[in-house]
């Protein structure tokens, strides 16, 4: 081996204390750019959440009332209004939003697919099959046994789309196409059930089949904190993995991942974050398809999964200023509004897509 | 040349071979792609798997590396059962560039080079300065250093396969296993990557183990060479013991002619087709 002509071929290479220098500037760099887009989001957020509970669309509340009921110092109508009404409708879009986002993200990472998230694949739909159920047919449990239920339906989703797709391996077009059927089978059976229901329960099937944020409570609102607490605390312990999985299995189990449990426990804790928002405010279309691939586009891959649930927020939440307020259309449910904006960009991917592969 | 064998790890100065396969059968079905095989993989060296298409080199190469199941005998690393080891000591020890890996969409030299640092990582402790040197040696050896923000998506073939192997470097481990890591390059940039393999056993004496489809280039780089045919060990030794004519009729059922290399001295096949057989007499 020592015959072999070892001069180098390449271009000198810099020294590694240099390289160094060079990894932090740029980690300082993308700290910064981290650091921007955070603030950029909550402003948003916050000015968003703002505006739904100042303009409202729900309930007439005088101009001059509203920011003293927004401090208390004002009872009655006014009150009820801002803390029964408008409040709960803000949170649980700003919440639903978080969860449907990072829903979006974990599935999206994982299958390596921008098509495959939640509400594509059929788990929004089951979500909702299972919280209409529960809705219809055991009201006693409705606080708790709405989000269970939801929960429940998904998983049930999850299991019966990646049984259906399997063919040595999970095909992901195989696993959309298998998501949209079941998905069309779900909101039949959801519609089905309003049908059979009484009258009362007509106002309440709009939520289910489309999503709107019109009957969110205070208890909705608990569920959904709670429930994101928990989610971004799993998201948190999955996520490094999630960073390895995506170079393929044996690579990740190579880097010493336990893909298979990792891939399973993803699954459902993306389930899970989507039936709970689902639960809340119905399945609010495309929100998860939308907010992945923009949190990768403002912070790069690795931290998208920590900021896509704030990517997610802001869409609902603005979705819901727009839903109550734009001229010529409002009101219209939530769910509208944002399948008007995700249809057409769900058609470009698939479009893309197409190219790409032919 | 031999190069100077640091133990990989403290206290197991005794262990001669880096992986040991002992009477291992594994495959993907029912009907095993390899059956009670048993090789040595000796510490420091290069070694390169050889055979004819589905003779079970990755097989092997991935047993080794416990990414498949064996359905018999065990693997032993640094003389220790590696599907009794920890999933997370295992990537610490051993680690493995899988036959064209796939990149996610977007991503940037540094953050894919970044996931080699997996297995050393430990919840709530942030990249530190121990990580950012190993991450920028890695770089700096596969000559990547310059390309580090640039989308892996855009780069050569040749530029892809250096950085993974820098990240397979991050990753730290005093073995490596590669499946067909010069595949799909073109002849100079497979000499590069070659050279860079050499350089890293020479300098840090990592143990290399490779599959190859060219044996003129694992004859010129391993120092053993094993060779395999119907999921079977036929041959093991230096390239001068397991290159000669009849051996490669044997394993490949080819007829050539073996020279040594004119400046290496190592030996070099010419293959003869139909069409030569002629000349040859």
């Amino acid at each position: 081996m020592t015959a072999i002509d070892t001069r180098p071929t390449r271009p000198d290479t810099p020294a590694t204390p240099a390289v160094v220098a060079d990894l932090r500037a740029g980690r300082r760099a993308r700290n910064r750019r981290t650091t921007v887009v955070a603030c950029v989001l909550a402003v948003a957020l916050l000015g968003l959440t703002a505006a739904s509970v100042l303009l409202g669309g729900i309930g007439r509340v005088d101009p001059a009332d509203v920011l003293p009921a927004v401090f208390g110092l004002r009872t009655g109508l006014a009150d009820y209004m801002i803390f029964q009404l408008r409040m709960p409708r803000a949170l649980a879009a700003l919440l639903a939003g978080a969860l449907f986002g990072l829903a979006g993200s974990l599935y999206q990472r994982l299958i390596r697919n921008p098509l495959a998230t939640p509400d594509i694949v059929g788990i929004s739909a089951g979500a909702g099959a299972g919280a209409a159920t529960a809705l219809l047919y055991a009201p006693a449990a409705f606080t708790l046994g709405v989000p269970v239920a939801a929960v429940i339906g998904s998983f049930v989703l999850v299991a019966a789309v990646q049984l259906l797709s399997w063919r040595n391996g999970v095909d992901t077009y195989r696993l959309v196409l298998v998501g949209i059927g079941l998905s069309a089978v779900c909101t039949a059976y959801t519609n089905y059930l309003f049908t059979v229901a009484d009258q009362q329960s007509i106002a309440i099937a709009m939520r289910w089949t489309v999503g709107s944020t019109n009957a969110a409570d205070w208890d909705g609102v608990i569920t959904l904190a709670l429930g994101l607490g928990v989610c971004l605390i799993a998201a948190l312990l999955v996520g490094r993995s999630l960073g390895t999985l995506a170079l393929g299995d044996g690579f990740a189990a190579g880097l010493g991942t336990r893909v298979t449990s990792v891939r399973v426990g993803v699954l459902l804790l993306g389930a899970a974050a989507a039936a709970l928002a689902t639960s809340v405010v119905g399945p609010i279309g495309f929100v998860s398809l939308i907010g992945g691939p923009i949190a990768v586009r403002l912070v790069g891959i690795d931290r998208s999964t920590a900021v896509a649930p704030a990517v997610g927020a802001v869409i609902v939440i603005g979705a819901d200023v727009l839903a109550q307020h734009a001229p010529v259309i409002s009101p219209v449910p939530t769910g509208v509004l944002t399948a008007l904006l995700g249809a057409p960009y769900f058609v470009w991917l698939i479009l893309r897509r197409r190219q790409g592969a032919s | 040349m031999t190069p100077t064998v640091t133990p990989p790890t403290p206290g197991l100065e005794l262990v001669t071979h880096q992986i040991e396969a002992r009477g291992i059968s594994a495959g993907y079905s029912a009907t095993p792609v390899i059956e009670n095989l048993s090789v040595r993989i000796e510490a420091g060296r290069i070694t390169a798997l050889v055979g004819p298409n589905a003779c079970g080199k990755s097989t092997l190469l991935k047993s080794m590396a416990r990414l498949l199941p064996l359905a018999a005998g065990s693997v032993l690393l640094e003389g220790a059962d590696i599907h009794r080891l920890p999933t997370r000591e295992v990537a610490r020890r051993l680690g493995v560039l899988p036959q064209s890996p796939i990149a996610p969409e977007s991503i940037t030299v540094g953050d894919l080079v970044w996931r080699g640092r997996h297995p050393h990582r430990q919840f709530g402790r942030r990249r530190d300065a121990h990580d950012d040197t190993v991450i920028a040696e890695a770089l700096r050896a596969t000559g990547t250093a310059e390309l580090v923000d640039r989308p892996v998506d855009q780069l050569s073939g040749g530029q892809r396969q250096r950085v993974w192997i820098a990240l397979a470097l991050a990753q730290d481990t005093p073995t490596l296993l590669l499946d067909e890591p010069t595949t799909y390059l073109d002849v100079a940039h497979q000499i590069e990557v070659m050279d860079l393999l050499a350089e890293l056993n020479e300098q840090t004496g990592k143990t290399i183990v490779l599959v190859s489809h060219d044996l003129n280039q694992a004859a010129l780089y391993a120092s053993t060479i094993v060779a395999l045919r119907d999921g079977a060990v036929v041959r093991q030794g230096t390239p001068e013991e397991v290159l000669d004519e009849a051996t490669v009729a044997e394993v490949f059922g080819l007829r050539c002619v073996v020279v040594p290399h004119p400046l290496t001295g190592r030996p070099q096949i010419f293959p003869l087709g139909r069409r030569h057989h002629s000349q040859e007499n």
